[in-house]
């Protein structure tokens, strides 16, 4: 059953088609990988899905509401939360005070939160979001998303920039998040850590969807290895 | 939870300690703590606005002057009693302020301290203009002082002084309640970062209408006070660039965000204008001057050098306690 379905989405900015005629289900539980070349339209979609921006035309709709296209409140109070791909914290304030504020912000979407799901935020709490390297400012990153227990979770580029041994605490993190019954739209750059931790992989090109499938159909995908290396030049380089 | 408790017992203490304290200072001494502990429930009130949710008014100096006003006329010609004018003050100040908010956070950042700018500005002229509530150029004249509390018998100074105090601990806790609340902490998201507070779910025309509110009625409040213990108002105490500025100079030089630091803030830039006997034509300048130290080398106030100061001392005596202890992290600022 799909928790989330998108009929044909366009969105333009002046001449450019950031999406064109996008149609996708996600069903309830997985964790959707979604890679294309920079400019391919994920983070535009990531954008529309969570209310950010509204569609030129098309539809979505949510555990059988079709209503979408929705403004970010709405998302929200639906139980779809996401992360930025430029990390967005509450730099001014402890990591204690964020996650607070983002568990009150979601009072009442779902009771069972755990306000550090494997995320080490535990021996930052009292230090200024502001202060902390990078990497842990990530990991905040996605702990409020999840802080405000949501039921999908939009993760854009979280493994960007982060170090092989974040990289994997990552993983985990959204492995173990997807365990505990939440949906994933996974958007990331890092082919690899898509293709394992992904159970079922988008791929998007000038704004269109060009493939759907498992990890291992993707990677086997002539248009895919096309897009991604250059006509022609998959044999050249393997 | 003790936390908690200590919250509502600290302000308690010291409010018991400077009532005690009432009998055994001079007159002078009271006028200059009231209007300290006035321009006190003003910043803290203030704080909960530019502090927490990051927008800067500069209309609070005229709703400061709407409480004034309605106080001179639920008192004066109405005849009410200053305790039933007092909340009603509040609530008119917060009408007026709901208006105010609403007009303005439609915009942001630079623009809306432009508009409530506009805002204040006509609120003073309107204090000019309507003179037959206001008096107009001539002021209001006539307004009863507060009446003598019970229990205490102190002479007009000493009572107006214990009842700008207790209005001071009433706002204090009443502020604490609020920065605490889930609205505070959506307060808090939206002057760190709006986007992603909308992204978490924060209803963010709430949380910043009710910050604007909660103040715009205790500058209502103040302004009431100020006028019953004066006896008189005039226009040009509601000026834009005297009160309206003197609260975000107030609130600045505290520590903004933090509540007790604008207290701190209202009793030294009240206090030391009157003790260094600084012409009044002068405080202007210092107040600009003060804003401009702080806001270059100190720009979390006071509050923030002396948390600074306690920060440093705890980190000095946990060295000398337990070396060994000591986290890889760099430590305390």
């Amino acid at each position: 059953m799909s928790l989330m379905s998108i009929r044909h989405l366009s969105r333009s900015f002046g001449g450019v088609h950031a999406l064109r005629d996008v149609s996708l289900d996600v069903p309830e539980g997985i964790i959707l990988g979604l890679i294309g070349p920079n400019g391919a339209g994920k983070t535009t979609l990531i954008n529309v899905i969570s209310g950010l921006i509204a569609p030129s035309s098309g539809n979505l709709s949510f555990d059988g509401r079709d209503n979408g296209p929705w403004p970010m409140a709405r998302a929200v109070g639906y139980g779809i939360a996401r992360t930025f791909q430029q990390t967005r914290v509450f730099m001014g304030l402890t990591v204690r005070e964020n996650l607070r504020i983002a568990a009150e912000a979601g009072h009442g979407l779902r009771q069972d939160v755990a306000v550090d799901p494997g995320l080490d935020l535990t021996p930052f709490y009292d230090r200024v979001a502001g202060e902390l390297p990078y990497g842990v400012l990530r990991r905040l990153g996605m702990a409020l998303a999840l802080a405000v227990g949501p039921r999908l979770l939009l993760l854009d580029e979280p493994a960007v920039g982060l170090t092989a041994d974040e990289i994997a605490g990552m993983g985990r993190a959204i492995r173990r998040a997807n365990d505990s019954g939440l949906t994933i739209i996974l958007v990331e750059h890092n082919v690899r850590f898509l293709m394992e931790v992904a159970q079922h992989v988008a791929v998007m090109d000038r704004g269109q969807l060009l493939f759907q499938g498992t990890p291992a159909q993707c990677q086997a995908n002539q248009a895919v290895i096309d897009v991604y290396l250059g006509k022609g030049q998959a044999d050249a380089e393997h | 939870m003790q936390s908690r408790l200590r919250c509502y017992l600290v302000p308690t203490a010291f409010l018991a300690v400077a009532c005690a304290a009432t009998p055994f200072i001079n007159d002078y001494v009271r006028y200059v703590a009231t209007l300290a502990a006035i321009w006190a429930v003003l910043a803290v009130s203030f704080d909960v606005l530019l502090g927490y949710t990051g927008y800067l008014s500069l209309a609070h100096g005229a709703l400061f002057g709407v409480g004034a006003y309605t106080g001179g006329l639920l008192t004066a010609r109405a005849g009410w009693s200053f305790w039933l004018a007092l909340p009603v003050c509040g609530l008119v100040a917060m009408a007026v302020g709901i208006v105010v908010a609403l007009l303005a956070f439609r915009t942001k950042g630079l623009y809306f301290a432009v508009l409530t700018l506009g805002i204040g500005l006509i609120g003073f002229q309107m204090f000019f203009v309507a003179e037959d509530w206001t008096g107009g150029v001539v002021g209001f004249v006539g307004i009863p002082s507060p009446p003598p509390l019970p229990f205490m018998s102190l002479d007009a100074a000493g009572n107006n002084l214990v009842i700008a105090l207790l209005l001071l601990w009433v706002t204090y806790l009443a502020a604490g309640v609020f920065v605490r609340s889930p609205m505070g902490a959506a307060s808090l998201a939206i002057r760190e970062d709006v986007v992603l507070a909308q992204a978490l779910g924060i209803r963010i025309s709430a949380a910043r209408l009710t910050a604007f509110a909660f103040s715009a009625f205790f500058a209502g409040t103040a302004g009431m006070l100020f006028g019953a213990i004066s006896n008189f108002v005039a226009p040009e105490s509601f000026a834009v660039m005297t009160t309206g500025f003197q609260m975000v100079v107030l609130v600045v030089v505290g520590g903004m965000g933090t509540l007790w630091g604008p207290i701190l803030g209202a009793i030294l830039l009240t206090t030391l204008p009157e003790t260094l006997r600084v012409a009044s034509s002068y405080s202007l300048l210092a107040y600009g001057v003060l804003l401009l130290v702080f806001m270059l080398f100190a720009p979390k106030g006071i509050a923030g050098l002396l948390k600074q100061a306690w920060h440093a001392r705890r980190a000095r005596q946990a060295a000398v306690a337990a070396p060994a202890a000591q986290p890889v992290t760099e430590g305390v600022r």
